[in-house]
């Protein structure tokens, strides 16, 4: 199969029986990396880059992924770690940019300005000026729908603590009036 | 009901509330925004921008080489300091620790008699324009691989004076003794002992 990256071990059988295609798994999960990528970061552009970064990491790694059923969930384990990451940088930067006052206002990312998107202006605005975590577990909760057990899988954290930076993003984004006029 | 509990139900589940719950938000401020935006943000359905752009498989290796000669310059970097550090901590004009026994293994390399460096225990060999440089070259890399003649050399190293007691500084006097750098003792610490000693008792396993 041409571009297949087979994990084998020549004599080590143990190893080799936990083969799996990187390839397919590449194949299959990218968009849906892609797509949690550019909701984690509201940027199609480091969306891109991050997900760059996971796979590489994910294909380091491919020797710690055991069963391929878990796969999905492995991947989407280390782009959040990297999303994270870069979420963290990206907040201090943005401080230390506000705080010496280099004037240039950000400019609109893809996100911010797709048609129809302007009610989402402000939610973006502020979910990226969220704490790494808090910003996290509100994308993974409430734009990706997932249940608590697999956000706190994703972020390597406890359930309680998924709850925590639920319960703070909410009253952060209430208090922003980012949620406004959504109500049901 | 308390706070900390209504908190806990309205974000793990939605709307509508059970009984207790909604007793509790007729009388909480507090909680009865919680409500609001927890169902606000569950009620959140983005706009889906035209999507990205596939990675291509050889992007990712090109990446994953990438950061293999990274950690390759690094890796270099770190040994380049050790070396430079060692060397710094042996002082100039130092002989090496066990020159003899190097010298005496390779005698077809080395003459006695003539010596380029002999701060470095170095000997020139036969004939200084036919020198055979690949076997010279192959000889200098099999003794730097050794990583037991390391831990000799660092051994050496740890047990002597480096700069006061050199010939050097002798015109100095006891001044050398003040601007000599930290004492190499250092090295006999435990920590740097446990470490490079495990080295060397890996190495010599079979
Ligand atoms: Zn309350």
């Amino acid at each position: 199969m041409k571009g297949t990256v087979i994990l084998e071990e020549p004599g080590n059988p143990a190893r080799a029986a936990a083969a799996w295609d990187f390839d397919a798994l590449l194949e299959a999960e990218q968009a849906v990396l892609l797509r949690l990528a550019r909701r984690l970061v509201w940027d199609g552009e480091e969306a891109r880059d991050l997900v760059q970064a996971s796979l590489a990491d994910a294909y380091e790694k491919r020797h710690s992924l055991k069963d391929a059923k878990a796969g999905p969930a492995w991947l989407r384990r280390i782009l959040v770690s990297r999303a994270m990451g870069h979420l963290r940088r990206r907040r201090v930067w943005n401080v230390l940019r506000e705080a010496l006052d280099w004037g240039t206002p950000l400019a609109l990312s893809p996100e911010e300005q797709f048609v129809g998107a302007e009610k989402w202006r402000a939610l973006g605005h502020a979910v990226r000026a969220l704490p790494a975590q808090q910003s996290t577990a509100f994308t993974l909760r409430y734009l990706e729908g997932l249940e608590l057990d697999s956000i706190a899988e994703a972020m390597g954290i406890g359930r309680g603590t998924v709850r925590i930076h639920l319960y703070r993003a909410l009253k952060k984004l209430k208090a922003e009036q980012a949620l406004e006029g959504d109500s049901p | 009901m308390r706070c900390h509990d209504v908190a806990t139900v309205l974000l793990e589940s939605s709307p509508p509330w059970a009984p207790e719950i909604r007793v509790h938000l007729e009388g909480c401020e507090d909680c009865r925004a919680l409500a609001r935006g927890h169902a606000s943000a569950s009620g959140l359905r983005l706009p889906q921008p035209p999507p990205l752009a596939p990675v291509p498989r050889e992007a990712v290796l090109r990446e994953v080489r990438r950061r293999k000669v990274r950690r390759r310059i690094a890796a270099g970097a770190v040994a380049s300091c050790c070396v430079g550090l060692l060397t710094w901590l042996s002082g100039p004009g130092a002989p090496s620790p066990e020159p003899h026994d190097f010298q005496e293994e390779h005698a077809e390399v080395f003459e006695p008699g003539t010596v380029p460096h002999p701060e470095l225990g170095l000997r020139r060999a036969e004939g200084a324009d036919d020198v055979d440089l690949d076997s010279l070259a192959r000889l200098v890399r099999e003794e730097r691989g050794s990583l037991s003649w390391l831990v000799t050399e660092v051994r050496g190293y740890s047990r002597r004076d480096v700069v006061a007691r050199d010939d050097t500084y002798k015109p100095f006097g006891t001044m050398a003794a003040w601007l000599r750098p930290p004492d190499s003792r250092a090295l006999e610490t435990p920590p740097f002992r446990t470490a490079v000693l495990s080295f060397d008792s890996q190495e010599s396993l079979p």
